[in-house]
């Protein structure tokens, strides 16, 4: 007998039938074939005859497989789906035919996603990038600005802080006995715990590592509501240890030193002072009191960690329930009482205060509006694309209600076909959220590398995909896409079957109201792209143009060197300056130095300027404070550099440590009459009556916590010169902070004594978190230098940590916050404008797919494909002309607002805006370009045809 | 035969194939070339049903629930794929016999010439 087979699976291909199923449908059509072969035979007809007759009647049952094809879906369903109602074998359990019924309608649900072909792409196009747009914004914003603490119940944590007179500054710092008295006010505090921000220098391989600490008082963590992940937490037990202190460390230094967190406990740390020894590991989210700190230390108020602190800071958790201005009114009333009852011989008055964290730092409030605008703009991005995804469903839906209505005709439910289009937005809104989720990843990578630290620093809440955020996201794309199917369904159930089958696409298409709001849609995209874009241009012209800003002075290759000494090192005066003699000498006998000389760079970070100094000019005290910076200077210094001398004479050899050279602004500020030099000066630090000096030994935070002051009370400064003013802030910004005041002093031969006043011999009893800056600045001849002008000035001291950055890097990180800005509209303005060509793109095909038969008419009536290219293009060009109209204008309106939020551009110029509009438009022509070739090549004769 | 013949024919063999294949059943179960050949012998090769209008229009039955296929084996046989009428299919037989005869009734009082 003949094998049919060769002639009847050509028919059979492309159907997509489980292998069974194929196999029983040749068997049957063999079986047919072979019974004809036979009749033939029977019939007289030769072997050859008979086969040849019914191998072509075989070939030529071309219609078997357009016959087959609609089956082929429903066929599959019905092998396996029992419709509700039909009775399924009895002996089959319930779980196996909820779990088939299952698989079916997912099955079904695939077979829905895959015919709509490149919608469904586009669909989970739009929804990524949607997605992976606000995914990002919420993650740098929730970070940022709006939720930087984390720790449980947040909002009943506070510092206790004092102020001696209305309106002074508050102080955080108080004694141990205050500590104690505060901490039985237990209607008030359901407990009072103690901290301190220290550095502490760890010692391996011989070298030493600064590494931010806090020492805390045992219990403080677990009234965070945090824990160790790995080891123990700090005990009072812990207090009364001598020889190493007991510390916890973060889970990044454990796996810096030990490759597992694990792997860090019980070991011993060796620093400068006192070795830690590590009985517990804090989780990578742990961050107390900002995110710098590695180390946290077990502190006893009394112990020896708090000798030459003015105090411990102080934070409480207050009795839940209780309002911050309850808890304002008792607390002052109780100040006095709290204050006899500690022996604090001072008056002042006690108030909550935020705890550290709370306020994400100043760098952040720069950035606030930036960042509410774009959360806005986040959320409109993903309404157009929600209303974009709805525009391309929408498009096919009355293809679809077809298909509904003929399964319904075949005995499916309502609920089922409800099922299979939930299950269908589920498929594609999980693609979506898949590809948005991965996008977000690669995204908040890319900025978390390049936000500023001074962003971050002060957040307790890490930048990461925020798990509720995309959840959030995926929940709106979701609800959008049951708004949008289901009435289909609804309509499909309601609906005559007979009508809906005559209808045709165009009725859905042409709708006015339809056309109406998908041309609206797409207006407004065009518009949010080009506001989008305008912002990224603006922001990115104004970081180029702050980079290029006049420094006051030639930043060519001119580098900082910095090095962190701890105070245990090379604690003797003459040691001290006979080291910084020695770097210098070295660095400048390296090839290519032009020049060496103590001192630091501006901008200033030697010495960082103080903010909410008191100024006492000329034996005057002054109402307000002031941003002063100083920084110690060799008289070759301002040379160096590139400073000119406006009045007075330079600093000399010999010169004492009261004579000062002033910069220009400074002489300005105080003696506006424009006579400086012979004038005198003393800082009040704190802004109170205390006129002292800071010592030059700072803490964590620049020296603005845990400042070791000394009491004497030093002379007035003499300004001897004043020289030519650099820029030591960002320029032009309404929200900047005031520039900050400097002056120079002559460097002395010996150095500023260590805090303990300690002999060498007391050394092994230092408890660290105190150390000393020297800075070397240096210009040279070229960028390459460098590596060998660093290690010449490492090669002095390997134990020290030495680090070395140019000035116009410095310069750079102090425009961070424009930089983020400036990535941030970028990168989003590029989402959106992506969204809006989707748009562009789903609005024209769907254009140009309804009016086909329009297009065949024009072009049997003589029509030429060039005439219907232009005929497309301007459809498309209406649309986005508008959009950008719109969008400029709006624009505009927005840039007279932000104004101030931009440097060296103006945000009203009009050649960004021509420039954005010029691109949008030839963007938008591209995605034009598809559709409008795909009407071009419409041919009237099939097209009227099929009509 | 003319265009419009050919034409008629297609659509009533369309209108009608259901039916055709329904009746067939009615009696007992069949298989496919069994059906094709009663078909071809019954109506004097005025009306044939190849492969691919029969299987079609087999499996389309079957999927609606009005026909129910299995394969039957017998010995010393290659088994077979075997037709029979369902209850559903049995009340659309009723149905449609009903309908059609009512239709050629109709059909054969208008084109069956007009009486004085």
């Amino acid at each position: 007998m003949p094998d049919w087979s060769p002639d009847l699976r050509p028919h059979l291909n492309s159907l997509r039938l489980t292998p069974e199923r194929e196999a029983d449908i040749l068997e049957e059509l063999s079986q047919h074939l072979d019974e004809r072969w036979r009749a033939l035979l029977a019939s007289g007809e030769s072997e050859a005859d008979a086969e040849r007759t019914v191998r072509s009647e075989a070939r030529s049952a071309t219609r078997l497989h357009g016959a087959l094809a609609p089956l082929r879906q429903s066929r599959a369903a019905h092998a396996q789906l029992e419709w509700p109602g039909s009775q399924g074998p009895s002996e089959e359990r319930l779980i196996v035919r909820i779990a088939r019924r299952c698989a079916a309608e997912l099955t079904w649900a695939w077979r829905g996603v895959r015919s709509r072909g490149w919608r469904a792409a586009l669909v989970v196009a739009l929804i990524g990038l949607a997605l992976a747009g606000n995914v990002l914004v919420f993650a740098v914003a929730d970070s940022v600005v709006f939720r930087p603490v984390t720790y449980p119940n947040a909002h009943e944590l506070v510092e206790i802080q004092r102020v001696r007179q209305p309106g002074a500054r508050a102080d955080g710092f108080m004694s141990a006995n205050l500590l104690d008295t505060w901490r039985q006010q237990t209607d008030l505090f359901a407990s009072v715990h103690a901290y301190l921000t220290k550095t502490v220098f760890l010692v391996a391989d011989g070298r030493s590592e600064l590494v931010t600490t806090a020492d805390v008082t045992p219990g403080l963590i677990e009234m965070l509501g945090a824990r160790p992940g790995w080891g123990r937490s700090l005990t009072a037990a812990d207090t009364s240890e001598t020889g190493t202190i007991p510390a916890l460390i973060s889970a990044r230094l454990a796996r810096e030193r030990y490759g597992r967190p694990e792997g860090a406990l019980n070991h011993i740390l060796e620093t400068t002072a006192q070795a830690l020894l590590v009985v517990g590991v804090m989780p990578d989210q742990f961050k107390f009191p900002s995110g710098t700190h590695a180390i946290w230390r077990v502190m006893d108020p009394r112990g020896p960690l708090t000798r030459n602190f003015a105090g411990v800071r102080s934070i409480a958790r207050t009795v839940p329930g209780l309002t911050t201005d309850v808890l304002t009114e008792r607390m002052a009333q109780r100040s006095g009482a709290v204050g006899q009852a500690a022996g604090a011989g001072e008056k002042y008055s006690a108030i909550p205060g935020l705890i550290p964290m709370a306020d994400a730092g100043p760098p952040a409030a720069k950035v606030r509006t930036m960042f509410l605008t774009l959360v806005g703009g986040a959320l409109f991005l993903l309404l157009t694309a929600c209303a974009n995804v709805a525009n391309l469903e929408v498009a096919g839906a009355m293809h679809r209600a077809r298909k509904f209505a003929v399964r319904l005709a075949l005995g499916a439910s309502p609920a089922t076909l409800g099922r299979v289009v939930l299950l269908e937005g589920a498929l594609l809104t999980t693609a979506g959220v898949a590809a948005g989720a991965g996008l977000a990843w690669l995204a908040v990578g890319v900025v978390t590398s390049y936000v500023p630290v001074g962003f971050t620093r002060f957040s307790v809440n890490p930048i990461d995909l925020d798990t509720r955020a995309l959840l959030y996201m995926a929940t709106i794309a979701m609800a959008t896409w049951c708004v949008v199917s289901l009435p289909t369904v609804l309509y499909a159930s309601s609906a005559h079957l007979l009508a809906l089958l005559k209808s045709d696409d165009r009725s859905a298409a042409q709708s006015r109201r339809g056309a109406f709001v998908r041309r609206t849609l797409t207006v407004l995209e065009v518009a949010i792209a080009v506001i989008l874009v305008v912002g990224g241009l603006l922001y990115t012209r104004s970081y180029l143009a702050l980079l290029h800003v006049d420094k006051g002075f030639d930043s060519t290759n001119l580098a900082e060197i910095a090095f962190a000494i701890p105070v245990e090192y090379h604690d003797q005066p003459a040691e001290f300056s006979q080291f910084a003699d020695e770097v210098v000498s070295r660095v400048r006998a390296v090839p290519g130095v032009l020049a060496a000389v103590q001192g630091s760079a501006p901008p200033s970070t030697g010495n960082s300027p103080f903010s909410g100094v008191g100024m006492e000019i000329d034996g005057r005290r002054l109402d307000r404070t002031f941003t002063v910076g100083d920084t110690p200077v060799d008289p070759a210094y301002f040379h160096v550099i590139g400073l000119t001398l406006r009045q007075g004479r330079w600093l000399e050899p010999g010169d004492v440590p009261t004579d000062v050279i002033v910069t220009e602004s400074f002489a300005r500020q105080f003696w506006p009459d424009g006579q400086a030099v012979g004038r005198t000066f003393r800082r009040l630090v704190g802004g109170n009556d205390l006129p002292s000096a800071p010592t030059g030994v700072g803490t964590a935070e620049g020296g603005k916590l845990g400042i070791v002051i000394t009491k004497p009370v030093v002379p007035p400064s003499v300004v001897v010169g004043v020289v030519s003013e650099f820029r030591s802030t960002r320029p032009a910004l309404s929200t900047d902070s005031p520039d900050a005041l400097y002056y120079y002093t002559p460097s002395q031969p010996t150095p500023p004594a260590p805090p303990s006043q300690a002999p060498a011999v007391a050394r092994a009893a230092s408890t660290g978190g105190s150390w000393r800056f020297l800075n070397v600045t240096v210009r040279l001849d070229s960028p390459e230098r460098a590596a060998r002008v660093l290690e010449a000035a490492r090669s002095v001291d390997r134990r020290l940590r030495v680090t070395m950055e140019s000035v116009d890097a410095m310069y750079a990180e102090m425009f961070g916050d424009v930089l983020l800005a400036t990535r941030i509209t970028t990168g989003f303005s590029v989402v959106a404008m992506l969204v809006a060509l989707v748009g562009i793109y789903g609005v024209m095909a769907y254009l140009v797919m309804s009016r086909r038969r329009e297009i065949g008419v024009r072009m049997a009536l003589g029509a030429r494909p060039g005439d219907i290219l232009r005929l497309v293009i301007a459809s498309s060009a209406r649309l986005v002309l508008v959009g950008i109209a719109i969008g400029t204008a709006v624009a505009l309106g927005l840039a007279r607002w932000t104004a101030s939020q931009f440097f060296g551009v103006s945000a009203m110029a009009p050649g960004s805006y021509v420039m954005v509009a010029l691109v949008v438009a030839a963007a938008a022509l591209v995605a034009t370009w598809h559709p409008a070739r795909q009407a071009a090549r419409v041919d009237p004769v099939r097209t009227l045809r099929s009509e | 035969m003319t265009d419009i013949d050919a034409r008629l024919d297609r659509e009533l063999k369309k209108g009608s194939a259901e039916l055709i294949i329904l009746s067939l059943l009615e009696a007992r179960a069949r298989h496919g070339y069994e059906l094709s050949k009663l078909i071809d012998d019954r109506s004097k090769g005025q009306i044939t049903f190849h492969i691919d209008s029969l299987y079609p229009l087999l499996y389309r039955l079957e999927e609606r629930g009005w026909i129910a296929g299995t394969w039957v084996e017998r010995a010393g046989e290659r088994r077979r794929r075997f037709y029979k009428l369902t209850a559903e299919g049995r009340r659309v037989l009723t149905r449609q016999r009903k309908t059609w005869t009512t239709f050629v009734a109709a059909i054969a009082q208008l084109t069956g010439g007009e009486h004085a």
